[in-house]
């Protein structure tokens, strides 16, 4: 460990709790682990939950990691925050101590998110480390019962489907009547054969193919699960790392570092609010509009917001002209592989635009609805991808597919339906 | 209050392990399908079996639904206008490509070692006729092994406990309590006993002939070793027994080591008959055909002075008869128009005169990446030598 000890960290994070206090940021409890960069990239591989079931595709993510750090094309985060009560977040043990300070102000943003955000609650923080565990334990003992191949094949398909279940209808505001109306429209004969469409594929091949064994509907029951733990990040992203940027710039303000130790910070900071390339950096796009936010309304006005909104609906109401303009952020076309073509800019006529398409990447609106809408007689399987105009990607469409008509065991159908 | 652990100094458990393992390999099998990209690489000829590289391999993908990227957000420095052409950073994902959403890298690194590629490469290459091999099969190898124990033997191979416990059970069949004073006696003592088993292994030799001559330049060169690594690596996982003769010509040939051979470069005209009867007198020396199997591989750009194509079809009937395999395989770049017409009468010439020989085999070289293929071609055609046959 470099210049300092555990003890020192206890008292930086005492004094940091207390800041975080008297600003009204109720969270979680953190256990904070220290190590070093193998370990690091071992914990990442897992998302930093501590014991996952045996998958190949853990290991392929500490290979992709490992290079990016040996080529330095990449560093390591300096801290990873897993969501559950207590939390649990690693610390690089290599960083000096300045850095550390900022990281566990940073960790407590986001627990503080974990524990307040409404979409949260269906993680079930308080257990959520142990079912992981849980997990990990019947996969592993059912590759020991049935054979790896046949385990590591089920697993694939089913986790070709982690993510479409059931909360994209919720948050997109889409109700499912007015799903089924827009198909009556679509196709009049086809009205009373239709069922009400479901958003969960996962649990309805779990429901509805009698040949799956119990062992590959316990499979599917568990992705579809740890699925819906990590939907809510993947919703939450830029408003969840806005938080906690705003909460540690704000903290780190409150603690009246010594000079030289408040520079390092401030370094530190803007490094981390930085756009990297021409990609939209979500620390600093969330940082300014919570910012912004602040200025308008004052910090106590915040709580809510952040309470009850996801990324979609958050930049929708508070991403700005003024802001859109300030970030310099704008819209573009693939023009080859390897460059683009400028569509938007954020201008009088050009902003909405910009923001809209910003919207439709952002959250869950970075994942395609799918849902399954009929059932044929001789048991194909009819699901409809509910398009805003974007494509599929074409391979990935097609391999996915394959795993579906494997976790379904008979022919699966896509349907492509225009939403207006 | 928060808590923390310092596990920096903990024993650290190699968490990935497995994943990384099954991970490999299933990078294996994605390999294999691009098998002669890697070995048309330069920088895996003459390297130790052990020595590992970092090969960049396509990723295996996890399929989900996602959508294409030909369209997004980036942020810029406020100069971009409508119609802007901007390279994108490649390195870097555009936002929103959530961790659900991502396509992952598609190219990333993985360690393997040169050992583990030669053996995907062969895995799925079997030397044919393996069976009929019996004859050729020598007893190579002693192998010393324990054959029990016995009561003389050399005082180094006494073994101490076997030789206590004869004695313990001596006193005890003496039924009475002898508590001091006694003996070891003669009879105690236990040697192990050694045997000497003999392995059988199948023997070969290969004799690499390569034309070094001045048509032979630096890629043909590069072509003609890349080829040779290949053939013996292949053929040193496929017997336990092998012996390399390096042979380089122009108008004359020369025996070599190993290292020169894959480094050395010369210059001058070419009888290809040069290297062959080099070979032939070798086997003549060394190595009975009874005894080995015996694989001869030319390469050369066929580029052959006219007087002495009589003589090579001639001397490479010779080598067939006594050979399992002769292969000749002419490395022809596709740019190389001056020496187009004298190369290909060669092929023609042994086409039209050893044909009669089931195994002899011929192949056109004319990029890396046909390296591999030209391989195959030539150790498929790997035939018993017809005096064998009768016995097989």
């Amino acid at each position: 460990m470099a210049n300092y000890t555990v003890k020192d960290l206890e008292e930086c994070s005492l004094r940091i709790e207390n800041i975080a206090k008297n600003f009204g940021l109720d969270h979680f409890e953190v256990v904070y682990e220290l190590c070093d960069h193998i370990t690091m990239i071992n914990k990442m591989a897992y998302s930093g939950i501590p014991s996952r079931y045996r998958h190949w595709s853990f290991g392929k993510y500490f290979e992709v990691v490992n290079t990016e750090y040996y080529y330095g094309v990449m560093g390591l985060p300096y801290e990873m925050v897993v969501n559950g009560d207590p939390s649990l977040a690693y610390l690089m043990a290599d960083n000096p101590v300045s850095v550390q300070v900022l990281v566990m102000a940073h960790v407590l943003g986001h627990v503080n998110f974990f524990k307040n955000n409404y979409i949260f609650r269906t993680t079930h923080p308080s257990d959520a480390l142990v079912r992981f565990k849980l997990h990990a334990r019947r996969i592993n003992e059912f590759i020991d019962q049935y054979g790896l191949a046949k385990v590591e094949k089920f697993l694939d398909a089913a986790r070709s489907l982690e993510y479409n279940c059931s909360c994209g209808a919720l948050i997109k505001g889409c109700s499912q009547d007015e799903t089924e109306r827009r198909l009556y429209e679509e196709d009049g004969e086809a009205i009373r054969k239709v069922p009400k469409p479901k958003d969960d594929i996962l649990l309805f091949i779990r429901d509805n193919n009698s040949l799956l064994e119990r062992w590959q509907k316990d499979i599917i029951t568990m992705i579809d699960e740890e699925g819906k733990y990590f939907l809510p990040q993947i919703e939450t992203k830029i408003m969840n790392e806005g938080w906690a940027t705003f909460w540690h710039y704000n903290i780190i303000n409150a603690l009246e570092l010594p000079f030289g130790m408040y520079m390092e910070f401030l370094k530190l900071h803007n490094r981390i609010i930085l756009p990297v390339g021409n990609s939209v950096n979500p620390y600093s796009l969330g940082f300014l509009v919570w910012n912004e936010l602040e200025k308008q309304r004052g910090k106590d006005k915040l709580f809510d917001i952040m309470a009850f909104n996801r990324d979609v609906s958050f930049l929708r109401q508070f991403l700005s002209k003024e802001l859109v303009g300030k970030l310099h952020l704008f819209s573009y076309k693939k023009k080859n592989s390897s460059s683009v073509v400028v569509k938007e800019v954020a201008d009088e006529s050009g902003w909405k635009e910009v923001r809209n398409e910003l919207l439709r990447w952002v959250g869950v609106n970075s994942l395609p609805t799918i849902k399954v809408t009929d059932l044929e007689s001789n048991g194909t399987l009819v699901l409809t991808y509910f398009s805003d105009g974007r494509k599929l990607e074409q391979e990935y469409k097609e391999h996915t597919l394959k795993h579906i008509g494997y976790l379904w065991g008979n022919k699966v159908k896509l349907l492509e339906i225009r939403e207006a | 209050m928060a808590i923390f652990h310092d596990i920096t100094t903990d024993e650290k458990p190699d968490l990935t392990a497995f994943d990384r393992m099954r991970h490999k390999e299933k990078v294996k099998e994605a390999i294999k399908e691009h098998i002669t990209d890697i070995i048309a690489e330069e920088s895996i000829i003459g390297q130790s079996h052990d020595k590992t590289y970092r090969i960049p391999i396509r990723g295996i993908k996890e399929y989900k639904f996602v959508y294409g990227n030909d369209r997004g957000v980036g942020q810029g420095s406020g100069n971009e206008k409508r119609g802007d052409v901007i390279e994108k950073n490649g390195v870097h994902e555009e936002l929103g490509k959530g961790i659900g959403n991502q396509k992952g890298a598609e190219y990333y690194e993985t360690e393997i070692t040169l050992e583990e590629l030669t053996d995907m490469l062969f895995d799925d290459l079997m030397l044919p006729n393996m069976v009929k091999r019996k004859l050729k099969e020598i007893e190579s190898q002693r192998e010393v092994i324990f054959k029990g124990y016995r009561k003389k033997g050399l005082m180094v191979r006494l073994d101490k406990k076997k030789t206590v416990e004869q004695k313990i059970k001596r006193k005890a069949v003496l039924e009475k309590v002898v508590d001091e004073d006694f003996p070891f006696i003669e009879d105690d003592l236990r040697f192990r006993k050694r045997g000497v088993r003999m392995r059988k292994y199948s023997n070969a030799v290969v004799f690499c002939i390569m034309d070094t001559s001045g048509s032979m330049n630096t890629t043909k060169k590069f072509l003609a070793r890349s080829f040779f690594f290949l053939l013996y690596k292949f053929l040193s996982i496929k017997y336990q027994n092998i012996q390399v003769v390096f042979i380089a010509h122009t108008t004359e040939a020369k025996e070599l080591q190993e290292v020169e051979f894959f480094t050395k470069g010369e210059d001058g005209g070419t009888y290809l008959s040069s290297g062959q009867y080099k070979a032939l007198e070798i086997i003549n020396e060394r190595f009975n055909p009874a005894v080995w199997n015996i694989y001869v591989f030319h390469v050369s750009d066929g580029d052959n002075f006219i007087n002495d194509n009589e003589r090579t079809t001639k001397v490479m009937g010779e080598l067939c008869r006594v050979s399992n395999l002769v292969g000749f395989c002419e490395i022809d770049l596709a740019d190389d128009v001056f020496y187009y017409s004298a190369s290909s009468k060669i092929i023609h010439l042994y086409k039209n005169n050893l044909s009669g020989f089931s195994n002899f085999s011929m192949a056109i070289v004319k990029n890396k990446y046909d390296i591999y293929n030209a391989f195959r071609a030539i150790i498929k055609n790997d035939k018993q030598p017809r005096d064998q046959e009768a016995y097989g």
